[in-house]
């Protein structure tokens, strides 16, 4: 992959909104007539889940920016496997694997690490195939597994020495170790996911890859609970109006841990944690999020 | 919360002696680990005999349960007041796999599938490992509590994975691989009168040489040889495991959140349950908005005389409202699935002591019915 296509590798818990903030990142690289292209790995079409637009293997419209472009392309491991094989052996010979199931089945699942290589190889070849790409995002699978996945390549490179294969995880290897890439780590600012957002950076860290930003994502605004807590109105009960300040109380204290946490965050990376907000029902049209989300992401 | 949506009678399923083996699954993030504790904790006060077996949970949670982070072992949990027992868990799946494999196959074949660079990256890393090991703890476990009549109830908190399938389609994976016409290719084996095609099989060895090479293929061979075996002879328990999970002894509870995309992988969830004609309990919907009840009238006479302090609190209760609208259209799609809906409050202060665990069905406070029959 050529150093100058960037490469955003976007990872973080289950459930924090890693493809919501993939999208935003995109949008937020798409200015200036930028071409960017979302890639997902995992075929649970999360993209499309998101966008509401079909995505297939060949990158394809997204997102609808000003003043660039964002596609989306969704990898798979048979695909993967074809395009390596095409790109290393005859075409016949792929198209013949190919209509072999039980082989393809056995071919990307037997060796550990071999599918992961395939994917991301696949990924970065986007480049080759598609050279007008400014930048490549990749919504990456959860960080319970970014390890094994990013670090595919290592494993298989010292189990397979010199085998055809250990050249492509050596070379997915310092694509992925270009200053070029990347990895960005989402997350909310609570205890579960903060720990494993730390752990997360340790283990990019170890790989030898480059730890991107913090995303704290669903950031709760700040609220002033008003000091004394005023009376009941007349219309509303002494026990719902308990209830309702008690609420406020309540999210008072979550923004406040919001606070704590993000500042453990920021202390055990020594990364800086940017915030994205809580978008409020009915502020924002889900399909407006990426835009609203990428402009926070720019004002930052 | 009083919805329509909200009617999983979860003390009546969890009271049902005929029930043995509770699964919880669904995708990572929607707090599956926490609901099963809870679970396992409301049914030892009820009366069970419970042993809960979770994977990875937050440190604070596994103290809270006496975990402390290496009990391979069921280990007892304190519970205070409760007619039943409550013991614990974690899986660890590297230690899981060693101990299944120890137990299949001879110590010296153990030793060499144990020596095999293959074997570390497959316990660790292939995608079906973890469920196959869950599974066949459960087997384990159900096993035992037969014997010893240590448990009547084994709740289970299924591995995070990408998808809430995974759970389903792990074991099978692994098992796939075990019986792919082209293991007996590679290992060099007769292939028997429903194998390959001769020009497939040829045409295999060549495609994985040329993927794998020589040495890579050599290796893979020395370690399937033994792996066939072991797979093949995990296989009578996990048949046992999966008729127990599809009979009346089983229930699988659905865990989400209440957003578009947790309740879209749920629903993907509950079809593939019900094609696999497996025990659907219900669906739990996990950190739902909760809200004062106040008649709308009432809501716009206050905030038409409220003055600046008091339009902070209504201004936050109308935000609340809308949140809460948000979950109910996200859910509005399961409640024509006709399964029961069990919905579960968000809580301000984190779920992470035993109090905490129970208060997420309804309390301490609250004294369990004991059952005529114990």
């Amino acid at each position: 992959m050529p150093a100058r296509c960037p490469l955003h590798i976007v990872t973080g818990k289950g459930g924090v909104g890693k493809t919501t903030v993939a999208l935003a990142l995109a949008h937020r690289l798409a200015t200036d007539g930028a071409r960017v292209v979302v890639a997902e790995v995992e075929g649970r079409g999360g993209l499309t889940l998101a966008t509401s637009r079909p995505v297939g293997p060949q990158p394809g419209p997204l997102l609808d920016t000003l003043h660039g472009r964002v596609h989306g392309v969704q990898i798979d491991a048979r695909r993967a496997l074809a395009g390596y094989l095409q790109r290393y052996y005859r075409l016949g010979f792929a198209a013949e694997v190919l209509q072999f199931d039980p082989l393809v089945d056995f071919a990307t699942r037997i060796a550990p690490g071999l599918r992961d290589i395939l994917l991301i190889g696949q990924v970065t070849h986007l480049t080759e195939t598609h050279p007008d790409i400014d930048a490549l995002v990749l919504d990456a699978p959860p960080s319970g597994r970014i390890g094994s996945f990013l670090g595919a390549g290592r494993g298989l490179a010292e189990l397979t020495d010199g085998s055809p294969i250990a050249a492509q995880a050596v070379s997915v290897m310092d694509d992925l170790r270009d200053p070029g890439c990347r990895v960005h780590v989402v997350t909310l600012l609570e205890e579960l996911p903060v720990t494993e957002a730390i752990e997360t950076v340790q283990v990019i860290r170890d790989l030898g890859l480059t730890p991107g930003i913090l995303i704290a994502n669903r950031c709760l605004e700040e609220v002033d609970v008003p000091d004394p807590v005023p009376p009941a109105p007349d219309a509303i009960g002494a026990e719902q109006w308990a209830a309702m300040t008690d609420a406020l109380i309540a999210e008072a204290e979550s923004a406040r841990g919001q606070t704590a946490w993000r500042a453990l965050l920021e202390y055990r990376t020594g990364l800086d944690v940017r915030r994205l907000p809580e978008l409020e029902p009915g502020s924002v049209a889900a399909s407006a999020r990426p835009a609203v989300l990428a402009a926070e992401l720019a004002a930052l | 919360m009083t919805a329509p949506l909200d009617d999983l009678p979860l003390d009546g399923l969890l009271r049902d002696h005929a029930l043995r083996v509770l699964l919880c699954v669904g995708t990572g993030g929607v707090g599956k680990t926490t609901l099963s504790a809870a679970v396992a904790a409301r049914a030892a006060m009820l009366g069970r005999r419970v042993v809960v077996v979770t994977i990875d949970p937050a440190r604070r949670l596994a103290q809270a349960m006496g975990l402390d982070g290496l009990a391979h072992e069921p280990t007892p949990v304190p519970l205070p007041d409760a007619a039943g027992t409550l013991q614990a868990m974690m899986l660890d799946v590297r230690h899981a796999f060693d101990q299944a494999l120890t137990a299949q196959v001879s110590a010296a074949e153990a030793d060499r599938i144990r020596a095999n660079p293959f074997y570390t990256a497959l316990a660790e890393t292939f995608s079906g490992t973890q469920e196959y090991v869950a599974m066949e703890k459960i087997g384990e476990l159900h096993r035992r509590a037969a014997t010893t009549g240590e448990w009547d109830l084994i709740v289970v908190d299924t591995p995070p994975s990408a998808s809430a399938l995974d759970f389903l389609d792990g074991p099978n994976r692994l098992e796939s691989l075990a019986h792919n016409p082209l293991l007996r290719v590679v290992l060099g084996l007769p292939r028997g009168p429903f194998g390959l095609l001769d020009a497939g099989a040829a045409l295999a060895t060549r495609a994985l040489d040329a993927i794998l090479g020589g040495r890579l293929f050599g290796d893979l061979r020395t370690f399937l040889r033994v792996f066939e075996r072991a797979v093949l002879s995990f296989e009578s328990h996990a048949t046992q495991t999966r008729a127990l999970l599809a009979s009346d002894a089983a229930g699988f509870l659905v865990v989400a959140a209440p957003h578009p995309a947790p309740v879209a992988e749920a629903r993907a969830l509950i079809d593939r349950l019900r094609e696999d004609r497996l025990p659907l309990r219900g669906v739990l919907i996990n950190q739902v908005t909760a809200t004062t009840r106040i008649e709308a009238e009432r809501l716009a006479a206050a905030e038409s005389s409220a003055d600046e302090a008091q339009r902070v609190v209504l201004r936050h209760h109308r935000l609340l409202l809308a949140r809460a609208e948000d979950e109910r259209r996200a859910l509005a799609g399961l409640g024509r699935v006709g399964v029961p809906i069990g919905l579960i409050e968000k809580r301000s202060a984190g779920v992470n002591d035993l109090a905490s665990l129970l208060g997420l069905f309804g309390g301490l406070d609250q004294q369990p019915a004991p059952r005529a029959d114990l």
